[in-house]
């Protein structure tokens, strides 16, 4: 049976994981989706997830926080950061921080979809692929 | 496949660190040449587009317009050669087309003034006191250059990741320093300098594409949904040039939407707005 991919997206704007979810479900994610850090906080704890897409700017606890605890907790887990706020400083202190991509909203659920299957791969899952056959 | 820009002086060894750098990690190495393939892509002579990149302000020297559009030129083909990513590139500003794209690390390669006066002298078989009058102008013209067509202060450290004074540190240790830095995390491509640099790619390419015909024309792109920005004498070439640039630019490679916004430049029409008394 192959592998699924569980993913936790937190955005404390409820339309991001609303439009995100559906994408993700069709190539086979398990999706939960939060709006409160510190519910997200807490079920990180209980739940590995493979792939955690988070925001920065959250109030209470930002996004920088949510991945110090999802890699203490989950060392394999790639955490991909989303943001509206995107500069090369924030780009590049995610990175070094440990995230495995960082992506500036908008973007659209194909962009999220490609990361996704990228981190997919380098977790040595391999996903269905959504883009119309030759 | 991330790019390592060299920016360093004339009559300096850095490109000797370039090739050393390009060898150890297995990149494409290019510098110059890119000035020539520009010139062959766009079909213009390439003494005269190095002459709108080197700020020469002789005064049988290019036009203003000119000189705007063969910097176009110049980018267009930069930013077609550094989308393939995995390469070093040499050369004094190519640091100033990619700034905040974060998967390039941008290094500033210092000489010693006395090692390039000594250069001079034994290249150019020049006195001493010419080859310093020489470097001193060449720096001068450059700096103005850049601070002209680019609105930086080529000084500012916050243009580079890394500097390296020469006179301090070896060709090996330089090389060393160079590979280990390019390989840290915040080095890597990542879905947001990779759309960054695309978008750029995009722009400039359009950019190249109508400035010969739109002196003014001014491009944004951002995950292929492209605006465009021009002006024209009168509201009939208005209307025939917005239709002509939505129906071209919306027929290139990585485009979603085009938004054109042509204004009439009331000025270069020679009509001019009533007081408002």
């Amino acid at each position: 049976m192959p592998e699924v991919l569980n993913v936790l997206i937190l955005d404390d704007e409820p339309i991001v994981g609303k439009r995100l979810k559906p994408g993700l479900a069709k190539i086979g994610c398990e999706v939960e989706v939060f709006t409160d850090p510190k519910e997200a906080y807490k079920r990180i704890d209980e739940k590995k997830f493979q792939i955690v897409v988070t925001d920065i700017y959250m109030p209470e606890i930002d996004g920088f926080q949510i991945m110090k605890h999802a890699l203490e907790r989950w060392d394999q887990t790639k955490v991909i950061v989303i943001t509206g706020y995107a500069m090369m400083e924030v780009a590049r202190t995610a990175m070094e921080k440990g995230a495995f991509d960082f992506i500036a909203k908008p973007f659209t659920p194909a962009d999220l979809r490609a990361m996704i299957t990228k981190a997919g791969a380098a977790l040595g899952v391999e996903l269905p692929s959504t883009e119309p056959s030759a | 496949m991330s790019i390592i820009i060299l920016s360093g002086d004339t009559y300096s060894h850095y490109q000797e660190i370039a090739a050393a750098v390009a060898q150890n990690l297995n990149y494409t190495l290019i510098g110059p040449e890119v000035l020539a393939n520009a010139a062959q892509q766009y079909k213009v002579p390439e003494k005269k587009l190095l002459k709108a990149l080197e700020g020469s302000s002789s005064i049988l020297g290019l036009s203003p317009v000119i000189k705007e559009r063969y910097l176009a030129y110049f980018t267009a083909s930069f930013m077609e050669r550094l989308q393939k990513g995995k390469m070093v590139y040499h050369g004094r500003v190519g640091h100033l087309f990619v700034k905040g794209v974060t998967h390039v690390l941008k290094a500033r390669l210092v000489d010693d003034f006395e090692t390039r006066v000594r250069k001079v002298i034994t290249q150019e078989g020049l006195t001493e006191k010419k080859a310093r009058k020489l470097l001193l102008a060449e720096e001068k013209r450059i700096k103005r250059w850049i601070s002209a067509t680019f609105n930086v202060d080529e000084a500012d450290s916050d243009l580079f990741d890394v500097t390296i004074t020469l006179s301090d540190t070896t060709v090996d240790q330089s090389v060393a320093l160079l590979v280990k830095t390019v390989q840290d995390v915040k080095f890597q491509p990542m879905t947001y300098s990779l759309k960054c640099m695309q978008d750029r790619y995009l722009a400039s390419q359009i950019r190249a594409l109508f400035i010969e015909s739109q002196p003014s024309i001014n491009v944004g792109a951002r995950d292929g949904n492209v605006s465009l920005r021009a002006t024209v004498p009168n509201k009939s070439e208005k209307e025939k040039l917005e239709s002509a640039l939505y129906e071209k630019v919306r027929a290139m490679q990585g485009v979603n939407s085009v938004e054109v916004n042509v204004l009439i430049d009331t000025i270069q029409s020679g009509k001019v707005l009533g007081s408002h008394r």
